[in-house]
């Protein structure tokens, strides 16, 4: 079976669970959840990468 | 369709509903830090003190853990905060529908294994502790209580996880107060002994300062790594990105190395990085009897953190999902008790080298799931095709495995043991240069992103969808 023809298979081939399937279309339903925001961002770069270059510096330099 | 909360929902593996995601930024916060901390931080910490000072080897210690924990961060975050799943449900959009077994493998021998480590422990501090209190006589036969006492912990662990993730936040809650006794500790260590703590020299440190300030800079990183396990089942309680990144950097990141910097300064100082036993040194017995219950609650809240991502974990198997909570709790624990009862000495001294093999794997899986979820996929996440595997879904690759992140894997693994053998510590000329862990999420990023051009023009994966 060619890649195409498999993806034209209906899906839901196996039933899912009602709760779980109720689940995951609520988030089908809902509008795409976001990950990282602007802030979440600044504080990673912040503690994830700023914060630590200092730290390395100043211990190499210590 | 309709959903309602479930209150049950954190005993499943199954995304949890928004209004069901109800852990605030201090509560998160409080359970990360509880479940960070642990004996394996004083240990951490001697590691660092073979090879650097306090000051270089904490400021090393500290940039690592930041660096590793944004690593971490990045790679189960998104997908996990999204939709509310564990670290193992997020590898499904990399290994496949039935490729994540290997890490689901990965995350249990090393929770489990770690926890085995934790809660023996916590059963000796136990009973160091009842030595010290007078309860227990010292005696041959104190060794006997250390398998009751890991059932009784495991009963303990048993009954708080009853109530799922409230479980874990409650004990958080109640331990959370080591914390402070062991910056307390350290404190106390640092002000009474700073002249010779700062001229002490590290016992194993090579000629090369670089070496050593990068071993210093490894172990970190690596320590917090190994915290990928763990952070899925904990974050996915919390409502959105935004609500995670200061309790995962501030409650999971900067409690490590500053727990650390307890082993590090009784190593340098003492030449004992176990606190009980410099506590009594430098303050008398209270002091050791205060150190003992620091152990003893770390070790406990770290333990209940890890059964609950592990039993989590299991119940992405097809066959655990229709399990009831209590019995797969059972099964969780079950390999902590028996090996608590049966072998603890032979675990304690044989398991340690095979967890510190394990953990070289978490610097490369970070890369693949990195690259996947920013650069190829952009965001992009079939939560249907995370729970169904048929080979219509875009996440059922070649027969449920996608090659690209098994070979990914592999070539990571392989790159982090050629710049340094994490049992020997011999190294190439180029680790002190660019760590070992950097490099290894470095080459399986690259190579998962360069085959999953294959996959990509092959039509899997469900890459074209965007």
């Amino acid at each position: 079976m060619s890649d195409r023809a498999e993806s034209n298979i209906p899906p839901q081939a196996t039933p899912l669970p009602p709760e779980l399937e109720a689940r995951i279309a609520a988030f089908e339903s809902a509008a795409p959840a976001s990950d990282f925001d602007s802030a979440s961002w600044f504080w990673m770069i912040v503690l994830g990468v700023a914060i630590p270059l200092v730290l390395l510096a100043a211990g190499w330099w210590a | 369709m309709t959903t309602h909360a479930n209150p049950q929902a954190d005993e499943s593996a199954w995304p949890l509903l928004p209004e069901e995601r109800t852990w605030g930024a201090a509560r998160l916060t409080l359970t990360l830090a509880t479940a960070a901390a642990a004996t394996w931080c004083y240990l951490i910490g001697e590691s660092v003190g073979s090879y650097l000072g306090f000051i270089k080897g904490g400021l090393a210690l500290g940039a690592g853990c930041m660096i590793g924990m944004v690593l971490v961060l990045l790679a189960a975050g998104p997908t996990c905060v999204r939709f509310g799943i564990d670290s193992i449900a997020a590898t499904k959009p990399q290994f496949g529908s039935r490729g994540w077994v290997v890490p689901a493998a990965l995350q249990t021998v090393s929770i489990i294994g770690w926890n085995s480590l934790l809660i023996i422990f916590f059963a000796k501090s136990a009973v160091q502790l009842s030595v010290a209190l007078g309860i227990l006589d010292l005696g041959w036969r104190n060794a006997a209580l250390v398998p009751v006492l890991t059932v009784i912990a495991c009963a303990i662990i048993f009954a708080a996880l009853r109530r799922g993730a409230t479980g874990v936040s409650m004990v958080s809650n109640i331990l959370v107060a080591h914390v402070f006794i062991g910056l307390w500790m350290l404190y106390l260590l640092v002000s009474r002994r700073w002249p010779e703590l700062v001229a002490a020299h590290p016992a194993n440190a090579s000629p090369n300062h670089l070496w050593n300030y990068t071993t210093g800079i490894e172990l970190g990183i690596g320590a917090t790594l190994s915290w990928w396990p763990y952070i899925g089942a904990m974050i996915r309680m919390a409502p959105n990105g935004r609500t995670i990144v200061l309790p995962v950097m501030l409650g999971m990141a900067a409690p490590v190395p500053l727990l650390s910097l307890i082993g590090l300064a009784g190593s340098l100082v003492l030449k004992s990085s176990d606190p009980t036993e410099w506590l009594r040194i430098v303050g008398g017995p209270a002091y050791a009897i205060v150190s003992l219950t620091f152990v003893t609650a770390a070790n406990f809240g770290t333990t209940t953190a890890g059964i609950y991502a592990s039993a989590i974990g299991l119940r992405n198997f097809a066959t655990l999902q229709k399990c009831t909570w209590t019995a797969l709790l059972l099964i969780t624990i079950a390999p902590v008790a028996l090996v608590g009862i049966f072998i603890p000495e032979l675990f304690f001294a044989k398991f340690g080298n095979f967890l510190a093999l394990i953990g070289v794997a978490f610097a490369p899986l970070c890369g693949i799931q990195i690259v996947d979820y920013f650069v190829l996929r952009r965001g992009c996440i079939d939560i249907r095709a995370i729970y169904v595997d048929a080979p219509e879904r875009p996440y059922y690759f070649w027969r449920g495995i996608n090659p690209a992140a098994m070979i990914a894997l592999a070539a990571g693994c392989f790159t982090y043991v050629a710049f340094l053998n994490p049992l020997s510590y011999e190294s190439t000329t180029l680790y002190p240069y660019m760590t070992a862990s950097l490099p290894s999420a470095t080459a399986a990023a690259l190579v998962y992103f360069l085959s999953s051009l294959l996959v990509i023009r092959a039509g899997r994966g469900g890459y074209l969808k965007r």
